[in-house]
C-alpha cells in the first residue's frame, strides 16, 4: 500500500475525485455547511486514517495541486484589475476598513486565546490567524510563535470563515458586495475569497481578493509591534 | 469579455500563454521576496506587479484572462491538500483546543463585523456628502 500510494497519482487522484462528489452535494443542497473545501479536507482526512495512510504519502500528489495556489494568488491581479475604477472610488472604505480589521484580527485572537488560559506561545501563534497562510507562517516565525501551528490553524480559520462569513455578515443587516467582500477576504484569506468568487459574483471576489492581500501587507507591517503591546497589558 | 476561443487549439495555446505569464509574475515576484528579505510571498508580489502591467497595457488582458479563470475557478480545490495537512496537528491543538476555538471564533465574527460596519458605513458616507 505504501508503495502504491507514495506516488503522484494517487494524492491528486483522491484529491480530485472527492472535489468532485463534495461540488455535487454542494449544488444540491445549497448549505454553508457543505462548503467544499470543509467536506473535501475531512473526508480525506478520514480516508487516509482509515487506511493507514500517511500525511507525506498523500502529499506526493498533494503537493503538485497546492503549488497551484501560488499562480492563483498572482492570478487575482485580473478581477483587481477588471474592479480598479470602482476600487479607487471607495478608496477611503478600503483604507480604513482594512486597517481596522488588521489590527481588530490581531488583538481578538491574542487577548481571546490569552483570557482563555492560552499560553504566551499560544498567543504568539494564533496573533496572525486571519492572513494567507505563507504570510501567517513567516509573521509566527519572526515573532516567537509556531510557524506550522499557525499554517494549522490559519486553515482552519479560513474554513470556519467561508463557511460562515457572508451569513455572519447579513445578520447583522450588513449588506452589498463590497463590504462582504472585504469582510470575508480580511478575516478568512483565500478561502473565503474561493468561496466569494463561487457564491458572491466576480465584484465581491475582487474586493476579497484585495481585502485578503491588503490584510496580509497590513497585518506583516503592523503585527511585529502591536503584539508586545498587547502581551505586555495582558500577562 | 473578448469573444471567446473559437476552437480547442485556440483555447489551449490561449492558456499555455496565460499560464507562462502567471509564472513569470510568481518567479519575479520571488525573486524580489528573497532577494529583499521580505515576509511578503513572491505570489503576492507578483500579483502587485501583474495588476500594474495591465494597468499599464504592458501585459493585455486578453493573454491572461482564460488562465486566470481557470485557476480562480478552482481555488478553493488548491487549499485541499494543506488543509488535510492539519492532521498533522490534532494532537497538538486538542491539547489546547478551548483558547484555540474559542479565539479562533470569536476572533474571526469580529473580524468580520469590524471590516463590513466600516466598509459599508464608509461608503454611504462618501455617496451623501
Amino acid at each position: 500500500m505504501t508503495m502504491l500510494t507514495a506516488a503522484p497519482w494517487f494524492g491528486i487522484l483522491i484529491t480530485l475525485a472527492i472535489w468532485h462528489v463534495a461540488l455535487q452535494l454542494n449544488q444540491r443542497w445549497r448549505t454553508p455547511l457543505l462548503n467544499p473545501v470543509f467536506v473535501s479536507i475531512t473526508a480525506i482526512i478520514l480516508l487516509l486514517l482509515a487506511g493507514g495512510i500517511s500525511f507525506e504519502n498523500y502529499n506526493v500528489g498533494g503537493k503538485w495541486l497546492s503549488f497551484l495556489l501560488q499562480p492563483a494568488v498572482v492570478a487575482l491581479a485580473i478581477p483587481l484589475t477588471r474592479q480598479i475604477r470602482l476600487v479607487h472610488a471607495n478608496r477611503r472604505a478600503v483604507a480604513i476598513s482594512m486597517l481596522c480589521g488588521s489590527v481588530c484580527g490581531i488583538v481578538t485572537a491574542t487577548v481571546f486565546a490569552l483570557l482563555l488560559g492560552g499560553s504566551e506561545e499560544l498567543a504568539r501563534t494564533i496573533a496572525p490567524k486571519s492572513v494567507t497562510t505563507p504570510i501567517a507562517m513567516s509573521i509566527a516565525a519572526q515573532t516567537g510563535g509556531h510557524p506550522s501551528l499557525t499554517a494549522a490553524i490559519v486553515i482552519i480559520t479560513g474554513i470556519f470563515g467561508a463557511m460562515i462569513g457572508p451569513e455572519a455578515v447579513r445578520l447583522l443587516r450588513l449588506r452589498g458586495p463590497i463590504p462582504i467582500g472585504l469582510a470575508v477576504g480580511a478575516a478568512a484569506h483565500g478561502i473565503g475569497t474561493a468561496r466569494i468568487l463561487q457564491d458572491e459574483g466576480h465584484l465581491a471576489g475582487a474586493f476579497s481578493g484585495i481585502a485578503m492581500t491588503l490584510n496580509g501587507l497590513l497585518t506583516a507591517i503592523i503585527l511585529p509591534y502591536l503584539l508586545p503591546l498587547i502581551l505586555k497589558l495582558f500577562t | 469579455m473578448k469573444s471567446p476561443p473559437t476552437s480547442t487549439v485556440d483555447l489551449v495555446s490561449d492558456l499555455s500563454r496565460g499560464f507562462a505569464i502567471l509564472l513569470a509574475f510568481l518567479g519575479g515576484g520571488d525573486w524580489i521576496s528573497r532577494s529583499a528579505g521580505l515576509p511578503i510571498p513572491g505570489s503576492v508580489i507578483g500579483m502587485a506587479l501583474l495588476t500594474i502591467a495591465l494597468l499599464t497595457g504592458l501585459v493585455k488582458m486578453r493573454w491572461v484572462e482564460a488562465a486566470s479563470a481557470a485557476l480562480l475557478s478552482r481555488l478553493g480545490l488548491f487549499f485541499i491538500p494543506p488543509g488535510v495537512g492539519v492532521m498533522l496537528y490534532f494532537e497538538l491543538i486538542a491539547r489546547q483546543w478551548l483558547p484555540i476555538l474559542g479565539a479562533m471564533i470569536g476572533s474571526t465574527l469580529a473580524v468580520l463585523w469590524v471590516t463590513a460596519g466600516l466598509a459599508q458605513w464608509l461608503i454611504q458616507e462618501d455617496q451623501t456628502p
